[in-house]
């Protein structure tokens, strides 16, 4: 088990800066994910932990030894891609071979453990066949098994399910993660699916533009987000922009949209302060009429399958708002109904007015 | 025997892993490419300031070899760009034909293609030189000759680049763009052209640097037409004047300096082609309606491909194999001469062998250096890579007998410059930059993911090379080697530049013409080109299991 430390790590390309003065520790044994959209230097990260790139200021630290200028092929740190990277020349079985033959294990010994491996994913009955006659799925099982052999205690995923299908992606994520508790590795998952790295991370890094935002265990992060580009991030938000009011104690009344009605909501900030509401859609009741504070006009229904996403759009500012609700009820709500929306105070997150502006703060460019 | 490679192999293994020495490494390729490639092709450009009084005295107290210069160069400079224009008009319709088109007709012509390229350029120019005499009779200016001969030996350049750049060319734009309305030609003429303009660039670079840079088929061409004494382009006066130089050594002052001049022109034509292309748009957006509709029928592009086809078989096929003919008329004259013509072929194989193993021993590195090193001189390493391509080859040669010779070879008595090595020499000055940039282009189309997993894995440097990199770029270390071989086979200026007295394969037959004896330059010419169809059949045959 490898634990992995980043001491103000900072690396530019051609003078663009690409990643900021990164600070993280990622304990031993720990799957820990790394999110953000293209281009926030998640890959990047990765290729400096595994020493394919070497960072500009800052250090590396494996078990609290600095490895900074440690090769990567020293570093004993397997990384996967997308691409399965399976040597095309070669079979499964001296794919999986490649690392034990790197260190120069005697041939029985080396071909014993790459059958093992090969076992554990099921498909010891293909060790002859060829890379390019195996499904996407079987391929990357392959790079993972050979990954193993290499004996590293880290892996690095590079976005790894990225080229396969929904179902398969789902199959596949869970074994990742089983196989890594199983042979108590540290991993550190590169990813763009945030479902994903809620399901099976540890804990989760949040990067933008290069910087660090927010890292926590899934729940944390959803449950209190430290900006609204998180809270967006992790599941599409609505935002609502106004001011606060009035504030008694930990309870502020927020004058929202220019929507005549005032909303509660927790949060100390000063009043006059500008600010932004945020509510997940998951959190909106709908209500036919009367019963919620907000009034709106239904303007879309789109069926998601388990759910639907509807869109209403308020009286006044006329801003779409998106809400889930279960098949069921949407049978209740036709386009261009009148309904009115309530959400719990408790569901409900109010963070400054952003510096640099809404768009900057939270667009994803994907 | 297996052992010692084996831990040789292991050792190399151990070695890449130290960072001192891949530097040396890096550096060693680079001191080879500096020192023996770019160098002693350049060294002309200081050689004529230092003595520029000898060759002023030479040019211009007598007149004549000042006219004779200025004349050869208009008339290459000329030609050159004759010749690429002329390419352009046939050679892109024949390209999209052959890449487009799967018909019997398009794989025949597509074999055709190649006849000329894997001909020995002097053998091509013999047997142009004697097929259009024969047809026109005597009405036929020697400039004429000159023009069908070039571009008898650069439209399939043209042709090759363009089809290369349309093979690789994703057609959906084109289908996308036909879908949404455009005519078939005005889809060709506003998507695809545009997108394989870096093809049809390609092609006439190469067009306007074989043409400048031709020696041995255009002397034999004067040669044949009578005209040797009066009519010169830049090369073959270079060659002439390094001829006159065993007895009147002044002349190779003068040849330098025609020398230094054709490798400026050259690289001013280069860059400003370079430059044209990048910077010149055709009417592209607009869509001429009626015309277009018409050209987009059927019959026109029938029509289209029938001429070009026609063209390229008239003006290189035939005249590039009419020799053959010629040849099989007179072979008795093999057995008679069967000692010089041999020789002369073994000799050829000989250099063309060494030149290529030195090409690849020193151009695998490099290219590595180029392509995956994190030096910050690679990029400078990577456009004086370039440079020596247009060079022409008649010049290099000019400018490494300079150097080797006349600066280097005094000073280090314990060197043997002999002929053999001479050519060695210039012929992996000549070749040596394209090997670079085949492997070059071939490294840098790799998905670096390969390289990055299995260093990751723990294989070192040196196995990351063997196991990764090399079985990916195999094809084209074997397309170098295929190109420095036939490259050094065919080469004429440069070797009688270097080594005005050597024979190989070639220069034997400009020799034969040279001494009026047509039917031993047959019989030389019709050994030369089947034995080069022979090996590249073989060479083929051996690649195509590599891959």
């Amino acid at each position: 088990m490898v634990k992995i430390q980043l001491v103000r790590v900072s690396k530019s390309f051609n003078g663009n800066p690409v990643l900021n003065n990164i600070r993280l520790t990622i304990e031993e044994g720990e799957y820990f994910c790394l999110v953000g959209p293209s281009g926030s230097g998640k890959t990047t990260t990765l290729k400096i932990i595994a020493g394919l790139y070497s960072p500009d200021v800052g250090r590396v630290l494996f078990d609290d030894k600095d490895v900074t200028d440690v090769s990567s092929w020293e570093r004993g740190a397997a990384m996967m891609f997308q691409n399965p990277t399976l040597f095309r020349q070669m079979n499964i079985l001296e794919n999986v071979m490649f690392p034990l033959k790197e260190k120069n294990l005697p041939k029985d010994k080396s071909l014993e453990i790459a059958m093992n491996l090969l076992k554990k994913i099921h498909l010891e009955d293909r060790a002859d066949a060829y890379p390019d006659e195996l499904s996407g799925g079987m391929q990357q099982r392959v790079a993972l098994a050979r990954a193993l052999a290499s004996g590293s205690k880290l892996l690095l995923l590079d976005e790894p399910l990225g080229a396969l299908d929904a179902r398969l992606r789902l199959e596949l994520r869970e074994e990742l993660r089983r196989f890594a508790k199983e042979n108590m590795l540290t991993v550190v998952h590169v990813t763009q699916d945030q479902d994903e790295a809620m399901a099976i991370a540890d804990r989760i890094g949040l990067l933008k533009e290069g910087r660090l935002i927010q890292v926590g265990c899934p729940y944390d992060i959803y449950q209190n987000p430290e900006t609204p580009f998180v809270m967006n991030f992790i599941e599409g938000t609505n935002f609502l922009e106004g001011y606060v009011e009035d504030r008694k104690g930990d309870v502020m009344e927020l004058m929202v949209e220019n929507v005549y009605h005032r909303i509660k909501a927790y949060g100390n900030f000063k009043v006059g302060n500008r600010v932004l509401l945020c509510i997940r859609p998951s959190s909106i009741r709908l209500h036919k009429r009367k019963g919620g504070l907000l009034f709106a006009r239904v303007t879309k229904k789109n069926s998601m399958g388990s759910y639907v996403v509807v869109e209403a759009t308020l009286f006044g500012p006329n801003k779409p708002i998106l809400i889930e609700t279960s098949y069921k009820d949407s049978l209740n709500y036709k386009v261009n109904d009148i309904v009115s929306l309530s959400f719990d105070i408790n569901d409900m997150k109010v963070f400054h007015y952003p510096l640099l502006g809404f768009t900057k703060e939270v667009e994803v460019v994907i | 025997m297996v052992n010692i490679l084996s831990t040789f192999l292991h050792k190399l293994s151990l070695w890449s892993k130290n960072k001192v020495l891949r530097v040396l490494f890096g550096a060693f390729s680079v001191f080879f490419f500096i020192f023996f490639v770019i160098v002693p092709s350049i060294f002309v450009v200081s050689y004529v300031p230092i003595n520029w009084l000898e060759i002023s005295s030479k040019l211009f107290t007598e007149a004549e070899n000042f006219k004779l210069a200025m004349e050869s160069l208009q008339l290459s400079v000329l030609l050159s760009i004759l010749v690429s224009l002329i390419d352009i008009l046939f050679g892109i319709p024949l390209a999209f034909f052959l890449a487009r088109s799967k018909g019997r007709a398009a794989t025949l012509m597509n074999t055709f293609i190649e006849i000329p390229i894997v001909t020995p350029t002097s053998a091509l120019g013999f047997s142009v030189a004697l097929f259009w005499p024969l047809v026109f009779k005597d009405d036929l200016h020697a400039y004429s000759i000159l023009v069908l001969l070039h571009v008898a030996f650069t439209i399939p350049y043209m042709v090759r680049s363009v089809s290369a750049a349309l093979t690789d060319f994703d057609v959906s734009y084109e289908i996308a763009s036909k879908t949404l309305g455009a005519r078939s030609f005005t889809a060709i003429r506003t998507i695809t052209l545009p997108l394989v303009k870096a093809g049809i660039l390609t092609g006439t670079i190469l067009a306007i640097a074989r043409s400048l840079s031709e020696t041995g088929a255009t002397s034999i061409a004067l040669t044949l037409t009578g005209a040797l004494e009066t009519t010169n382009t830049a090369p073959t006066l270079i060659y002439l004047w390094r001829l006159k130089s065993a007895e009147d050594p002044t002349f190779l002052y003068a040849g330098a300096f025609v020398s230094l001049l054709l490798i400026l022109i050259s690289s001013v034509l280069f860059f400003g082609v370079k430059f044209f292309v990048k910077r010149f748009r055709l009417p592209f957006t607009r869509v001429y309606l009626p015309l277009e509709t018409e050209l987009s029928k059927g019959k026109w592009s029938s029509a289209k491909n029938a001429v070009t086809s026609l063209f390229f078989i008239v003006i290189a096929l035939i005249p590039s194999t009419f020799s053959m003919l010629y040849g099989l008329e007179h072979i008795g004259i093999l057995f008679e001469k069967f000692y010089l013509i041999g020789n002369s072929i073994i000799f050829s194989f000989i250099i063309a062998f060494i030149v290529t193993v030195v090409d690849l021993v020193f151009s695998v590195p490099l290219a590595l250096f180029i392509a995956r090193g994190s030096s910050r001189f690679r990029g400078i390493i990577d456009n004086l890579v370039e440079i020596p391509m247009v060079f022409p080859t008649v010049a290099v040669g000019i400018s490494l007998n300079l150097f080797w010779l006349n600066l280097i070879s005094p000073s280090t008595p314990f060197l043997v410059f002999n002929d053999l090595v001479l050519i060695i020499l210039a012929h992996v000055a000549i070749t040596y930059s394209f090997t670079v940039r085949t492997i070059t282009n071939a490294i840098n189309a790799l998905d670096q993911s390969f390289e990055d997993a299995a260093k990751t894995l723990g294989a070192t440097p040196f196995s990351t090379f063997t196991k990764v990199i090399y079985p990916q770029i195999k094809s084209s270390i074997f397309a170098g080697a295929i190109f420095a071989f036939t490259r050094s086979i065919d080469e004429t200026g440069a070797t009688l530049a270097v080594a005005p007295s050597a024979i190989t394969a070639p220069v034997i037959i400009v020799d034969f013409v040279k001494k009026g004896l047509l039917a031993d330059a047959g019989v030389a010419t019709l050994t030369l080109i089947l034995i080069s169809y022979v090996m590249l059949l073989f060479i083929r045959k051996v690649g195509g299991k590599h891959g």
